[in-house]
């Protein structure tokens, strides 16, 4: 019989036997009927029946019988039978013991006789229960179509059941425990799993109690005679006063409860308690204790609501949390496989490293890195990034990062990946993934616009100094011109008024040295010279279109949307295209700069068009306007010169916009950061 | 008579003093406008280049016949820029400056004679 099955068993046993006590006193052969029915359900048997022995013991009769479908009834073959026809089948009954046979085949040749018996009946087996002592009752299962191996709980079951029964028929089989006489009742009793006790309320009167006794409440059953509310002690003081209003209650109806025991010295647990009154006897009840062992419930191992709610919680958060396991581990189980059909197919190189090694890489990573997978989980990460940024990529913290990574091949090679670095953890295990895109070609072209931005600078830079110092030189030669010719003219003066030779030769020398000074402003002058700029006619889009497209790598990376905006026609300007390049360059490189740095819109609009004749560039970006106090000094050098690259170059941009004529100017806008360039309009034949 | 033109008042007056010194009758401006408002005829003008309102090389190529009667000769700091575009517009001589007395003494003599 397995656990589930008996604790059904017991359960069921015990509605039967409030069933019977509950019942109508008169008719009760129905009642009796349904009890055996049940019986023999629960316990699987094929017959379950009711024996009445006369007073002296020397006849019995079948009064009650239930039998499964197919096995024959015996109930009218089996009245007034004599005993002594059984022999010594029945003699334990009257001796007040139980008559055990699991299989009549294996009746041992000493019982040859109840053998014939039985099988001139057609049973294979039998138990049978006798309910009082002397014997009045006696109550049985029969097993005819195969064996059963009779455990304790059949004959509890027929035990139980029986003294409801014997009791509501009149014969109560307990009325003679007072001297403790009845042995096998006592032996029934002590081999169930509850504690049983047989309670007079009033007064106080403790008249059965089995040997369970001492296991639950730790103390023997002989000390509870003198004070049978004693028991209650055990009990754990919350749960006192619900247990002693319920079980001290005078009651005609079973009820249960449960609560927690806390004997002296023992660990406190859960318990199950069954009052039967017995029936005819308000007074008297019988209790049956169990303790909650195969729990249902991790409530029923809680002594306190508020523990019980903070268990549930905590049954709850495991059951939640084992779910988000299982979810995790599907996802996680799921993610490894998609993850892995994606990063076979990647164009991006992907690598998931731990402990500053290689657990995987995917097709691209080792094409990009000119290493197999087997060579890269073999060689350092430092081997592949550089130590700086292996480091770096081993230290990287749970929200990631971003960087172009300098990735050295095997054949010297140097490429270059803009790459997300981001930690994470799977399976308790930290490992790190990277993603590289393969950059070398815009790093390359990158360099090559920062290198012709600077040459460009420099050229713009040196052009702007020969004319710087060509106009110092002009502002120095005039005096000096003076100088010399005022010397002279004095010479001749004081020859003609016969001054003092020496004074004429001081005065001559003056002349000279102004000349001499006058020719090494000369000469430094042609070391700054430049050849002669090349000036030709540029379209408004020619004008606009070369630089933007340089910059538009740069404008893609960042992830900052063009809007360019030109006017359609020929209008022309007369300069030189590098240095007026190199102002738009600046301008959409400031303005790419300003957007990088802050959190705003990123977009950038060029737009240019004629306006009279003039041609109006606007460079524009969502970027924190200028404050207006400062407005007019950033062009000047020593305000640029704080910022880095191309912002320093403002006021070289200025200048050259003045030398064609023209003006670049910082447009007060309240939202909007507006730098415009201004160039007059040429015609052809200028 | 030699005019001088000139905005820079230094250079007209060291200029002046200088060419009286030599003996020579000297007249000088601050402008070639106030120097046209004069109706003079001198026999050679010492003419600036880089003056507000009127370039020196303007100057020569607004009036090709005054240049082809009086000989001027072009003063400039800037001599390289304007060398061949000055002499093309009639200039007979440029003085770079600072210049040395004896090359502006030179100059007149070669002519107007001493």
């Amino acid at each position: 019989m397995t656990e589930t099955l008996q604790q059904n068993w017991l359960s069921k046993t015990l509605a039967v036997c409030e069933r019977l006590a509950m019942s109508p006193s008169e008719p009760y052969d129905l009642e009796i009927d349904w009890a055996l029915r049940e019986l023999g359900n629960l316990a699987r048997v094929d017959r379950a029946y009711l024996f009445h022995a006369d007073h002296d013991r020397q006849v019995v009769s079948n009064t009650h019988e239930w039998c499964a479908a197919g096995v024959n009834m015996q109930l009218k073959l089996l009245k007034d039978q004599p005993i002594a026809d059984y022999g010594a089948l029945v003699d334990p009954l009257i001796g007040g013991e139980m008559v055990s046979i699991s299989d009549v085949e294996r009746m041992p040749p000493a019982r040859a006789h109840e053998q014939a018996i039985l099988n001139g009946l057609e049973i294979v087996g039998l138990l049978l229960v006798p309910l009082g002592h002397p014997l009045r009752w006696f109550i049985g299962f029969d097993a005819v179509r195969a064996p059963i191996y009779w455990e304790r709980e059949h004959e509890i079951m027929l035990q139980m059941v029986g003294q409801v029964i014997a009791a509501r028929l009149g014969d109560a089989v307990l009325t003679d425990q007072d001297d403790g006489e009845d042995e096998a009742l006592r032996r029934i009793m002590d081999s169930m799993p509850h504690t049983i006790m047989l309670i007079d309320q009033s007064p106080a009167r403790v008249r059965f109690v089995n040997a369970n006794y001492q296991d639950l409440f730790n103390r023997r059953p002989d000390t509870l005679v003198e004070d049978p509310a004693d028991w209650l002690r055990a009990v754990h003081p919350i749960d006192r006063p619900s247990v002693l209003a319920t079980v001290a209650k005078p009651r005609t109806t079973p009820t249960e409860l449960r609560y927690h025991l806390k004997p002296p010295n023992t660990p406190q647990r859960a318990v199950e308690h069954q009052v039967f009154p017995v029936v005819g006897s308000p007074n008297s009840a019988v209790h049956l204790i169990r303790e909650v062992r195969d729990v249902e419930s991790p409530e029923d191992l809680l002594p306190r609501e508020d523990t019980r709610e903070a268990l549930r919680a905590e049954v709850e958060r495991l059951l939640e949390e084992n779910a988000e396991l299982h979810t995790m581990q599907r996802i996680t189980h799921d993610s490894a496989s998609m993850f892995r059909d994606l990063a076979e197919r990647a164009e991006a190189a992907i690598l998931v490293v731990s402990n500053g090694r290689v657990l995987y890489a995917n097709p691209a990573a080792r094409r990009l890195t000119g290493r197999s997978e087997r060579e890269l989980t073999r060689i350092p990460l430092a081997q592949i990034f550089g130590t700086a940024e292996g480091v770096r990529i081993l230290k990287a913290t749970r929200e990631g990062y971003h960087s172009t990574l300098s990735v050295t091949r095997p054949d010297g090679e140097l490429t270059s990946w803009s790459a997300t670095v981001q930690p994470f953890q799977l399976s308790g295990v930290s490992a790190t993934l990277i993603i590289g895109l393969d950059v070398s070609d815009h790093v390359s072209r990158q360099a090559r616009i920062a290198s012709e931005l600077n040459d460009m600078t420099r050229l713009a830079r040196s052009q702007l100094f020969a004319q710087l110092y060509a106009r110092l030189a002009h502002e120095l030669n005039q005096p000096l011109t003076a100088i010399v010719a005022f010397g002279f003219g004095a010479a001749l003066q004081l020859e003609k008024a016969g001054a003092d030779p020496e004074i004429i030769e001081i005065v001559r020398r003056m002349s000279a040295e102004g000349e001499r000074a006058g020719q090494i402003v000369r000469e430094l002058r042609s070391l700054f010279e430049q050849p002669k700029p090349e000036l030709r006619l540029l379209t408004l889009d020619e004008l606009i279109r070369r630089p933007t497209e340089l910059m538009a790598s740069e404008l893609t990376r960042e992830r900052i949307e063009l809007r360019l905006v030109v006017s359609e026609g020929e209008q022309q300007v007369r300069g030189q295209p590098a240095q007026l390049e190199l102002i738009l360059l600046n301008l959409i490189q400031n303005a790419i700069d300003a957007i990088s740095a802050q959190d705003t819109q990123r977009w950038l609009r060029v737009s240019g068009e004629r306006r009279g004749e003039r041609v109006i560039i606007d460079v524009v970006d969502p970027g924190t306007p200028i404050a207006k106090d400062i407005m007019n000094d950033i062009f000047e050098a020593s305000l640029s010169a704080e910022s880095d690259g191309h912002a320093s170059t403002l006021y070289l941009c200025r200048r050259i916009a003045q030398q064609h004529g023209g003006e670049l100017a910082r447009i007060d806008d309240p939202q909007l950061k507006i730098f415009r360039l201004s160039l007059p309009i040429a015609e052809e034949d200028e | 008579m030699i005019v001088v033109i000139d905005d820079e008042e230094a250079i007209r007056a060291s200029v002046r003093f200088l060419l009286r010194s030599l003996g020579h009758e000297v007249r000088s401006y601050a402008s070639p406008l106030l120097f046209l408002n004069d109706p003079i005829e001198p026999t050679l003008v010492l003419l600036d280049h880089l003056m507000p309102g009127m370039t020196g090389l303007h100057f020569l190529k607004e009036h090709p016949d005054f240049v082809e009667r009086v000989p001027v000769l072009l003063m400039t700091a800037y001599a390289t820029e304007i060398r061949e575009e000055a002499l093309a517009a009639g200039a007979r001589a440029i003085l770079v400056k600072p210049f040395s007395p004896s090359d502006l003494v030179d100059a007149i003599q070669e002519h107007v004679g001493s």
